[in-house]
């Protein structure tokens, strides 16, 4: 029998923006809709509504009754990521989850009791969740969406519809509960019909011819059946977090005090999951109007949001936005984080997420192209050179010995090559380097030279690499390889031995 | 019994050294181990370790053993190769095998499973000859700062990440940008924390006290092969223990490198 739990967040606009602004829980808030005289008040805190403050109130009327009232417009972004948060919640529960908006969520939990012991220890577990994620959420479970959604809205919180029990428990309710916003209620309450159960108890024919196709759902409804089956939704493909600010901020730390916060959460609900972050997408929305976008790719996923804020502040630093900012979203991209077997006899593993975090800050301070794996590149010129993502194969399970070294004279490389200008001499009939001349500190009589080798590259182009190699041993000390290369013979230093 | 003991006396026979435990290590030994320990014989009894003993065991074992760079001149010269937790320089003008010695030391570690780092603020590595010289590619992590104080600071952060070895190439001449004695005395620290084996290589001495040991690499000469027509087939250099906190210094060596 299919078992159906829903998650409902009282007085949602209001919830959504405490849990972005926390510090204002205790304070007497209000929520207003509109702009100018047309503001007025649709969700208050429980301090304000002790002074009086409550839905449908003018903003100007709240101020009057009480002037220390903070009023914060319905922030879509804030709401947003709540209801995702709250999703994500339902997530650890069911894979079956249906959005239904505005601070409801719907999920089977058909097939989960082994898991949990009956009905009301698994609602505790989902109000529980929802509590860690800064959302006071209610839970009611029935066998359909519209008896669950109303046992959600009760205030003793969790209530568990019995099973085969819906039409019973729906009986005594009035009949606004069944669809508030509708006018059928009025309608109905003409007829004399005061409760669910009334309704319940005529012939569904006799409802549908009167009211139609709405009769009939109201009908199905009161009879405890939903006329809708639950819409699971897909998984989504990122995680998102933001909120509109209060005014425009032109300095970065105070920016990045709020951004750590969203940081926090993301994190928080990216492990929920038992994901990490890939790719972080900052979307900062700017005053007048315009947006500034920057997009931070992870060397490995990661859940450290300090080291991503690192990121987001180096990145801001080098990229300014360059106009106050009003609101701001920060999205990341989940992959599943790396994990390392560590071995107790082989050489130590290196932690993948902290390998990650110093890779990425490095790349960050040093720029693109300066850290990475050194890759070979096919070709014949010496100074060719590649750089990979550096993501080191697992190390062996016993620790291996030293491969025994040749003792083989490495070279240091010039990049770029030190032009100089050099001096042949003739001997025994072969060219001999004698000199080389530079402003640099590569001056000098020769004492020994080797020469030349020649190399070719991309012959098959209209101007080949084709130069001369020589190694050359300085009397003042030093072993250099140098070329001659171009139509002007040009000479170069490009490596040192040693 | 006997066999029990026999399996464990097998069991933790890889301990080669004989490990220093502490006694009574607090809460890891239950009655049971305990009165299973004290029923073996005195020579088993010493090899038998909980998991927590052994983990410590082996993590100190492979703290004091040295990271060898398998050129026995220059192994030989600081008592058995890079010492871990240690930072060591070695100090030469250009052409004087510092740069073979950091890839000798990197083809050993990588060689070995290690994954390890080359910091080269002189940008003059080159994969093809690293290759060849016998380095893992894979397994090393390649930095290329551009002033040294960017080069120092990449240097701590990389040996907290965990690296093994860490190798630091201030480049053939005149060092680019200073950073403050304390900064080579925190990178000396943070190598002690992590256990990192951390070589460095200047053109002239510049950590100062901070280090361990300093090797002063001097008097290189090429070797060259033929009459008329000359080819190098090596080189030659004197290596010097300036300075070592527990060897005696002035000890010299000569060290030769061949042409691959």
């Amino acid at each position: 029998m299919t078992r159906i739990v829903c998650l409902y967040v009282p007085m949602f606009p209001l919830a959504a923006r405490l849990r972005s602004e926390p510090d204002l829980r205790e304070e007497a808030v209000a929520i207003v809709e509109g702009n100018g005289s047309n503001a007025h008040v649709i969700a208050a805190t429980r301090r304000a509504r002790t002074k009086g403050i409550h839905s449908g109130l003018s903003l100007a009327q709240a101020r009057s009754i009480l002037p220390k009232l903070i009023a914060r417009g319905r922030d879509p972004e804030c709401e947003r990521t709540a209801q995702e948060a709250l999703l994500e919640v339902a997530e650890t529960l069911s894979p079956r989850i249906e959005d239904c908006g505005d601070g409801v969520v719907f999920f089977d939990i058909s097939g989960m009791e082994r898991h949990f012991k009956d009905d009301r220890e698994l609602a505790g577990a989902a109000i529980r969740g929802a509590d860690a994620i800064g959302l006071p959420a209610r839970c009611g479970v029935a066998a359909s969406k519209l008896a669950a959604r109303i046992a959600a809205e009760l205030p003793k919180s969790p209530v568990i519809v019995p099973r085969d029990g819906e039409a019973e428990f729906l009986a005594p309710l009035p009949l606004t509960r069944l669809a508030p916003a509708l006018d059928a209620a009025a309608t109905l309450g003409k007829w004399g019909l005061t409760s669910i159960g009334e309704l319940a108890s005529l012939p569904e024919s006799e409802v549908a011819s009167r009211l139609g196709e709405l009769g009939r759902e109201l009908h199905y409804a009161a009879r405890g059946i939903d006329p809708r089956p639950l819409m699971p939704r897909a998984l989504p493909p990122e995680f998102r977090e933001g909120m509109e600010l209060e005014w425009p901020l032109v300095a970065l730390e105070p920016f990045l005090f709020i951004a750590s916060a969203a940081l926090d959460r993301l994190t928080a609900r990216l492990e929920a999951q038992g994901f990490a972050c890939t790719r972080l997408e900052l979307t900062l929305t700017l005053e007048p109007d315009g947006f500034h976008s920057r997009a931070i790719v992870l060397p490995a996923p990661t859940r450290d949001a300090k080291t991503m804020l690192t990121l987001l502040r180096l990145d801001l630093e080098k990229h300014p936005p360059g106009a106050p900012v009003v609101a701001f979203s920060i999205v990341a991209h989940p992959d599943r984080p790396r994990r390392a077997q560590l071995s107790l006899f082989g050489p130590a593993a290196l932690s993948p997420e902290k390998l990650a975090t110093t890779i990425a800050k490095l790349i960050s301070i040093l720029g693109e192209g300066s850290v990475g794996m050194p890759m070979t590149v096919d070709g014949h010129l010496p100074e060719r050179h590649g750089m990979g993502a550096f993501d080191p194969p697992p190390p062996p399970d016993v620790r291996r010995k030293p491969r025994k070294s040749r003792g083989l004279l490495a070279v240091r490389v010039f990049r770029p090559p030190v032009p100089v200008e050099v001096l042949t001499r003739m001997k025994d009939g072969e060219t001999q380097i004698a000199a080389v001349r530079s402003d640099g500190e590569w001056n000098g009589d020769v004492r020994v030279s080797s020469g030349p080798w020649q190399i070719e590259e991309g012959w098959w182009k209209e101007a080949p690499d084709a130069r001369e190699y020589w190694d050359v041993e300085l009397v003042r000390g030093g072993i250099y390889r140098m070329y001659c290369a171009g139509p002007d013979k040009q000479w170069f230093i490009d490596s040192e031995y040693g | 019994m006997v066999a029990t003991a026999h399996a464990l006396a097998l069991q933790f026979r890889i301990v080669e050294a004989e490990p220093e435990i502490e006694e009574g290590l607090p809460g890891v030994e239950r009655d049971e181990v305990r009165q299973l320990r004290d029923s073996l014989r005195e020579t088993v009894k010493a090899r038998v370790l909980n998991g927590t003993e052994l983990i410590k065991a082996l993590a100190q074992r492979q703290r004091n053993q040295a990271l060898p760079t398998t050129l026995p001149p220059f192994d030989t010269l600081l008592g058995g190769g890079l010492p871990r937790g240690k930072m060591i320089e070695v100090a030469g003008r250009r052409s004087t095998g510092r740069f073979s010695i950091a890839m000798a030391a990197l083809a050993a570690a990588t060689s070995m499973g290690e994954a390890a780092v080359f910091v080269d603020l002189g940008d003059g590595f080159d994969p093809q000859i690293a290759e060849s010289n016998g380095i893992d590619l894979r397994r090393l992590l390649w930095i290329r700062p551009k002033k040294l104080k960017d080069a120092v600071m990449a240097v701590e952060m990389i040996a907290a990440a965990g690296f093994q070895l860490v190798v630091l190439d201030t480049g053939s001449h005149q060092v680019k940008g200073r950073v403050p004695d304390a900064a080579w005395v925190r990178l000396a620290r943070t190598a002690e924390a992590q256990g990192t084996a951390l070589l460095v290589s200047t053109p002239y001495p510049l950590t100062g006290t901070a280090s361990e040991a300093v090797v002063a690499a001097r008097k290189a000469r090429g070797k060259w092969a033929g009459d008329a027509v000359k080819v190098l087939t090596g080189m030659a250099v004197e290596l010097t223990l300036e300075k070592h906190r527990h060897l005696r210094p002035g000890r010299q060596t000569i060290l030769t490198f061949t042409t691959p």
